[in-house]
Formats: C-alpha cells, sequence, structure tokens
C-alpha cells in the first residue's frame, strides 16, 4: 500500500477506490433506509384514512336511521289506524272493538293520537336500532313530534337530541397509547408467526414498547350531527362487531365464541368455547416442552369460503420454540404445494432421512401426539384426504371428529 | 487534492478519475431518488386507493338515498326483496347510476350475499371494482334487516 502512493499512478487509482467504495457505502445505507421500513404502529395516512373511515361509518348510520325513522313513521300511523286513531284502550272493547265513547263521555283524550303516535314509533324503532351491527349506532336520545297541523294536513317530525360519535380507530375506551402498543403487538406477533423464537419476541417486545410512549392524552373521536329519529330503548349488549365487505360478519354472529385467550393484536380469532379450552390444554402440554401453540386461523365465515372453518370447531395451528420445526403450511393450490407432499402419513415427512428432515418430522408428530391429547382430531389423516395433507389443521365438535369419536356433531357451520 | 490539480502530470491523470467520480455520483444520487420515489409511490398509491374506494363507498351510499319514483332505492330494493323479484331495483339503478356514475360500465346487487340483478357482459364484469355495502331495514317486517351489496365497475 505504501509503495502504491509513491506513484503518482497509483495516488489516483487510490483517489478512485475511495470514491466508489464511498459510493456503494452511501448506496447500501440509502437502500438499507428505504428499501426495509419498519413497521411502525401508525403509518403515513393512516389517520386521514381514519378519520374518511369514520365519515364513512357514520354515513351509513345515518341513512340506517333515515330508513329506520321512516319506516318507523309509517308502521305507527297504520297501526294508529288500524286501531281507530287510538294505542291504549282504556274504555274497554267490545265484539273486538276498541270503545271510544260511552254514556258517561269521551274515552279519548285530547293528545291521545300525539301520544300513540310517539309510543308506536319508539316501539318500531327498538327493533330496527337493536339490529344494527355496530356500537356506534345512537340507540337513545330521540324525539319525534307532531306538528303542522293545517286542515286536513298533518307534518311528522324527528330530531335526534344526542350527536353520532365514531371512534375513528374503533376501539372505544382506548388510549393512542394504547392502540399503538397494541398495534405494535399484532405486528410482532405476525413476525412471531413467521418465526421468531419466544425469547426474541419477548426481548423485542420489551425494546420496542420503550420507543412508543405517549402522553396518553389523545382522543380521536369523530362527532358528527345525527338527524334520525329514535326514542330510548334498551341497548343491545351483544357485540357483533363489523360486516366485510361482502356483507359477511367479521365475528361470529351468534353466542358460544370466544376469542383467542392468547391473543394479544386487534386481530383476534374465534372458535368455539369448548374447543378453545381444549386448545388450551394442547397449550399447557406444549409449555411443558418448552413450546407455544400460535392459533393461526379459528372460525371464519362462510361467504368467504370458510368451509369446516365456519363451524368454529376447527383450527389452523402452528407449533414454535424449544427448537422445533415443522416445516411450511400450505395456503393455497395444495396438491402443487410442497408442504402437502408427503409420504408414509400425514405426519412424516417426505425427506426424512435428511437432518432437516427429521426434525419437521419429529415436530409434526409432537403437533399430533399434543392435539390428540387435547381431544382433537386431523380429517385429513381420518378421511385420507388424497391432496390435502395438512398436518396444521385440527377439529373438535365437528362432523369428522363426531365420526372419530363416536359421538354426536357438536357444530354446524356458522355464517 | 489541490496538489494534484497544481502538479501538471498528476492532473492530467487526475481529471479522469473526477469526472468518472462525478458522473457515479450522479448516478448514484440519481438511483437513491428513484429508490425513494418508488417507497413514496407506494404509499401514494396505497393511500389513494384507499381514499378512491371510501369515496367509491360514499358515492354508491348516495346511489341507495337518491329517489326514483318518489320512493329512494334502498326502499325499492327492499320491496323487491320481499316481493323475490328485482325488477323495480334494476331499472332504478340503471336510471340513478347512468345520471350519478358516469364512469361506470357494469354493476352487479347482491342481497343478502346473493347476487341478484347485474348489467355485464356475457362473460364477466369489466373494470376496476369498487363496492358498497348497506344495512337495510325491512319495509314490512321490522325484526329483520338486509344486506345490500352494490359492485361498479369503472371504466378503464
Amino acid at each position: 500500500m505504501i509503495n502504491l502512493f509513491k506513484s503518482k499512478k497509483s495516488e489516483v487509482d487510490y483517489y478512485l477506490l475511495i470514491t466508489v467504495i464511498a459510493l456503494i457505502g452511501v448506496v447500501v445505507v440509502l437502500l438499507g433506509i428505504t428499501m426495509k421500513p419498519r413497521d411502525y404502529a401508525l403509518k403515513l395516512g393512516d389517520i386521514q384514512v381514519s378519520l374518511l373511515n369514520a365519515y364513512n361509518k357514520a354515513d351509513k348510520i345515518l341513512f340506517y336511521i333515515d330508513q329506520s325513522a321512516k319506516f318507523s313513521s309509517y308502521k305507527a300511523v297504520k297501526s294508529l289506524a288500524d286501531n281507530g286513531g287510538v294505542q291504549t284502550d282504556e274504555c274497554g272493547q267490545y265484539l273486538g272493538y276498541k270503545i271510544i265513547n260511552y254514556a258517561g263521555g269521551s274515552c279519548l283524550k285530547s293528545n291521545m293520537i300525539k301520544d300513540g303516535y310517539t309510543f308506536l314509533v319508539r316501539e318500531e324503532m327498538k327493533k330496527y336500532l337493536n339490529a344494527y351491527p355496530d356500537e356506534n349506532m345512537v340507540i337513545d336520545m330521540y324525539g319525534s313530534f307532531i306538528t303542522n297541523e293545517e286542515g286536513n294536513k298533518i307534518s311528522l317530525y324527528g330530531s335526534a337530541l344526542k350527536d353520532l360519535t365514531i371512534d375513528m380507530w374503533n376501539r372505544k375506551g382506548q388510549s393512542f397509547e394504547q392502540i399503538q402498543e397494541e398495534e405494535l403487538a399484532r405486528a410482532l406477533s405476525q413476525e412471531e408467526m413467521e418465526g421468531i423464537e419466544e425469547a426474541d419476541y419477548q426481548e423485542s417486545l420489551d425494546e420496542e414498547s420503550s420507543d412508543y410512549s405517549g402522553d396518553g392524552d389523545n382522543s380521536f373521536n369523530l362527532i358528527i350531527p345525527n338527524t334520525g329519529l329514535n326514542t330510548p330503548i334498551t341497548p343491545d349488549t351483544r357485540d357483533r362487531g363489523d360486516i366485510d365487505i361482502k356483507g359477511c360478519p367479521k365475528v361470529p354472529p351468534i353466542d358460544g365464541f370466544v376469542k383467542d385467550t392468547q391473543c394479544l393484536g386487534a386481530n383476534c380469532k374465534y372458535i368455539r368455547r369448548e374447543a378453545m379450552a381444549r386448545l388450551d390444554i394442547a397449550r399447557q402440554e406444549a409449555a411443558a416442552i418448552g413450546a407455544k401453540i400460535i392459533l393461526s386461523s379459528g372460525w371464519r365465515n362462510s361467504c368467504n369460503k370458510g368451509g369446516r372453518h365456519s363451524t368454529g370447531g376447527a383450527v389452523d395451528i402452528k407449533l414454535i420454540g424449544n427448537g422445533l420445526d415443522c416445516g411450511c403450511m400450505g395456503e393455497s393450490g395444495y396438491s402443487r404445494n410442497p408442504c402437502n407432499q408427503v409420504t408414509g402419513g400425514l405426519f412424516a415427512y417426505k425427506d426424512s432421512t435428511t437432518p432437516l428432515g427429521k426434525k419437521i418430522h419429529n415436530c409434526r408428530k409432537t403437533v399430533e401426539k399434543i392435539m390428540t391429547d387435547a381431544g382433537f382430531v386431523n380429517p385429513a389423516e381420518l378421511e385420507n384426504w388424497r391432496r390435502l395433507k395438512e398436518w396444521w389443521h385440527w377439529e373438535y365438535g365437528t362432523k369428522s371428529w363426531a365420526v372419530a369419536k363416536a359421538e354426536d356433531k357438536k357444530y354446524s357451520m356458522v355464517a | 487534492m489541490m496538489k494534484i490539480i497544481h502538479s501538471r502530470k498528476a492532473s492530467v491523470s487526475a481529471y479522469p478519475t473526477l469526472i468518472l467520480a462525478i458522473i457515479i455520483s450522479i448516478f448514484a444520487f440519481a438511483f437513491g431518488l428513484f429508490v425513494l420515489h418508488l417507497v413514496e409511490e407506494q404509499v401514494h398509491v396505497k393511500i389513494s386507493q384507499d381514499i378512491t374506494g371510501m369515496q367509491y363507498d360514499l358515492l354508491l351510499l348516495d346511489i341507495f338515498k337518491a329517489e326514483y319514483n318518489g320512493k329512494n332505492v334502498a326502499e325499492i330494493i327492499s320491496e323487491d326483496y320481499i316481493d323475490g323479484r328485482y325488477d323495480n331495483s334494476e331499472a332504478a339503478l340503471k336510471e340513478i347510476l347512468g345520471k350519478h356514475a358516469k364512469d361506470v360500465s357494469d354493476w352487479e346487487l347482491f342481497v343478502e350475499g346473493k347476487k341478484r340483478k347485474d348489467s355485464c357482459n356475457i362473460i364477466k364484469c369489466n373494470g376496476k371494482k369498487q363496492s358498497s355495502s348497506a344495512f337495510i331495514p325491512l319495509s314490512s317486517d321490522t325484526k329483520s334487516n338486509i344486506i345490500v351489496t352494490l359492485n361498479v365497475y369503472t371504466k378503464k
């Protein structure tokens, strides 16, 4: 190197070399920064998109309230007309007809029609608004009025006495900081699904969480004037969640389902209560050997091709930790997917002679033992599926399970 | 560097090197800008797709609200649902979409998850698909409501 500097020509080469190395360094750094963006809890445009989403959701709710009010009003008027204009029968009935006059005077009070109309609108609105699958729906603080009684013309009016408040994040009661942490946990949970070790996961969770220490005093609600007509009613307390773009439920629309007990993020899986109890047993057995079971898929609605998962008794699981490697999980193109091209039974691996093959084979055998002990069955093995060999798919309470266990089927497809 | 330029011999060799370095720098800078542009464009495309989807969602919601022969489209669809025929819905949607969503070429109406009407070509609907769903109360039976989804395909 010293000799190189002595020659002028070499000196030039040295500058060229330095320049090229520096440029390569700059490009590598630039690529490193830009090509692999960090999975932030909040991405560029998220707040703006959330605002538009909230506006969209509010518009749908207001539309529904308007329609409900209109139909409720029609029905209230018809019901009143069917009953001679009165809702109550203080003077009783005769031959099925309401008595509105008797020898001692009239049973009709001055505001009887208005009261009857208001009462009936309230009753009809109860039914309509309770059916709306969104917890943001305002179900009280509405009023209805009959005004402008001019000649034969009567005008019916309704007004909302409370504004409609939409949670932009669709997570009521959570601060901005909590939402960020949950988002972070969700992102990390996805990483975990891709195979990071449990210890690394916990360490990265602690490390990353410290980067997001907000003041926790942020509120992101969109308040929109409510223009519908409504009446006080008993709230529908069941959380039926939202519907997807096809109009299908995102969460099971009936009782008897529970959320994944180990879910950290927002997109938690739902399965039947008893199936979850069984899965928890399997998780305990996995924990005893230093492993962890991740629930990859639970209930799925039938209009999105949920298949057996629509019963809520089918689960797709993954076993991680303690050096376990169960190989890949197929998702599509079953017959072509190498994950499914297994020989020697469902839990064998096509290349079980190699160290990796043996490792995968042992992992899948462990899955089989844990899940079988917990009461699950694998229909692919039982029914000898020729094309689809899903080592990760287990069922409890389904038709296949019932056949295998010689018991009655517990669950049918839901939504 | 100054020494190199001041020396006649050195300057002869140094100029091509400097020119080469400048050219490489320009290329590296351009490449960096290109990478940044790609990342920015990806974000931009995602956001604009979301926003466009929402704009259509709202537009299609307006279609449900729009009046046709004294009733709004949602009401017509709910009545058709009870009757089991969707002729009125089809007529209303054709006219209102023609008036208010002129860049729409084809459309499909789904009620309760089932396709009820469409104006698509024989093989398939063409163009970019936009979709909106609304929960509509039923006019005659308050115990149930219907989920109506309108898919439209914008002209290419």
